[in-house]
C-alpha cells in the first residue's frame, strides 16, 4: 500500500489528465486526507480546464487594430503637444531671465559699493599685497 | 509554408510599413494570448483588455524581435511580463481604492457570471487565490505549462532558463500549489 507521502508526490506531478497508478488510487480510496487532497486537486484542474475553454471575444482583432490606430494618433498628438510646451517653457524662461536681470540690477547700485573698494585700495594697510610688493626677492625673480 | 516562416514574412511586411498585415498575426495568436491572460486575470473582460494591451505593446516592440526564437515564444514572453505588471497595478489600485478593497469574491461573482453555478464560482476563486499567492516566476511557469500546455523546453525558452532550471521552477510551483490546495476545505 502506497503511503501518504508518495500520494502527495504523485498529485504534485498530476496535471489533470495524466493517469495515477492503481496502488495510489487504492490508497486514496482508503485514506481520508489523501482523498480530500485528491478531490481538491481534481477540482482545481477542472477549474483551469474551464477557464482554458473560454473563447476570445469575436472581433478582437478589429478591436486591437482600432486601439492601435488610436494609440498611434495619441502618440503623435502628445509628441506635438510636448514640442509646443517645450517652446512655451523656453520662451517663459527667457522672459523671466531678462526681467530678473533687470530687476536685480536695480537693487545693486554701484555707488553703494564704491566706497568699500576705494577704502580698501587707498588704505596704507593693504596687508599681504603690500608685503609681497616689498619682498626682496621680487626683483631677483624678474 | 510553416507558421514560423510565415510569421517572419508578415513581420517583415509590418516593419516595412504594411500595418494591416498585423491583423494576420493578431488573428493567428489571439486565442493563445487570450487563454494565457485568462490564467492571470480569471475573467474574460479583463483578459480581453489585457490581450489588447499585449498586442499593442507587441506591435510597438516588433522591431526588437530578432527572429532567433519562434514569434510565439517572443509573444508569450511579452504577454507574461505584461500580465504580471497588470496584476501588480491591480493590487496597487485595490489598495488605494476603497471600493476595490472589497473581497475578491465580489469581483469574481460579478453579474457576468450570474449563469454560473456556485460550485464553478468557488472553483474559480480557488484557482485565483492559489495562483495569485505564488511568486511571479512560479505563476508564469504554471500558466505557461497548464494553460498553454508548453513543453519544458518551450517553457525554458520563454522564461529564459535552462530546461533543468525550468523543470525545477515548475516543480516548486506545483509543490506550493499543492500546499495551498491542502489548506482548502
Ligand atoms: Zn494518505
Amino acid at each position: 500500500m502506497k503511503n501518504c507521502k508518495h500520494t502527495e508526490e504523485c498529485l504534485i506531478a498530476f496535471d489533470g489528465k495524466s493517469t495515477i497508478d492503481k496502488e495510489t488510487i487504492a490508497h486514496i480510496q482508503q485514506c481520508e486526507s489523501c482523498n480530500t487532497l485528491y478531490a481538491n486537486t481534481l477540482s482545481f484542474h477542472e477549474a483551469i480546464h474551464n477557464e482554458k475553454k473560454t473563447q476570445s471575444p469575436p472581433f478582437l482583432a478589429t478591436r486591437v487594430m482600432a486601439a492601435l490606430e488610436k494609440v498611434e494618433k495619441q502618440g503623435i498628438i502628445q509628441f506635438n503637444l510636448r514640442r509646443e510646451l517645450q517652446l512655451v517653457f523656453v520662451g517663459i524662461a527667457l522672459i523671466l531671465g531678462i526681467f530678473s536681470s533687470v530687476f536685480f540690477n536695480k537693487g545693486h547700485e554701484p555707488a553703494e559699493n564704491t566706497p568699500v573698494l576705494t577704502d580698501y585700495f587707498f588704505t596704507e594697510n593693504t596687508g599681504i599685497e603690500q608685503q609681497w610688493l616689498n619682498f626682496d626677492n621680487y626683483e631677483n625673480e624678474q | 509554408m510553416n507558421h514560423q516562416a510565415d510569421d517572419k514574412i508578415i513581420i517583415e511586411q509590418i516593419l516595412n510599413g504594411d500595418k494591416q498585415a498585423y491583423t494576420l498575426l493578431v488573428k493567428r495568436y489571439q486565442q493563445k494570448v487570450f487563454r494565457l491572460c485568462m490564467g492571470f486575470m480569471h475573467n474574460p473582460d479583463d483578459a480581453a483588455d489585457l490581450t489588447q494591451e499585449v498586442f499593442i505593446k507587441a506591435y510597438q516592440k516588433l522591431s526588437t524581435y530578432k527572429g532567433d526564437s519562434k514569434f510565439s515564444t517572443w509573444l508569450y514572453r511579452v504577454s507574461v511580463n505584461m500580465a504580471i505588471n497588470s496584476q501588480r497595478k491591480q493590487k496597487i489600485r485595490a489598495t488605494f481604492n476603497f471600493y476595490d478593497n472589497g473581497n475578491e469574491t465580489q469581483q469574481i461573482a460579478d453579474t457576468r457570471y450570474a449563469d454560473e453555478n456556485i460550485n464553478e464560482l468557488e472553483q474559480k476563486q480557488m484557482v485565483k487565490k492559489i495562483l495569485d499567492s505564488l511568486p511571479a516566476s512560479q505563476r508564469k511557469a504554471i500558466v505557461l505549462s497548464h494553460y498553454e500546455e508548453l513543453s519544458n523546453k518551450e517553457l525554458a525558452e520563454v522564461m529564459g532558463l535552462s530546461v533543468k532550471a525550468s523543470e525545477s521552477l515548475l516543480y516548486r510551483a506545483r509543490s506550493n500549489m499543492q500546499k495551498m490546495i491542502k489548506k482548502q476545505k
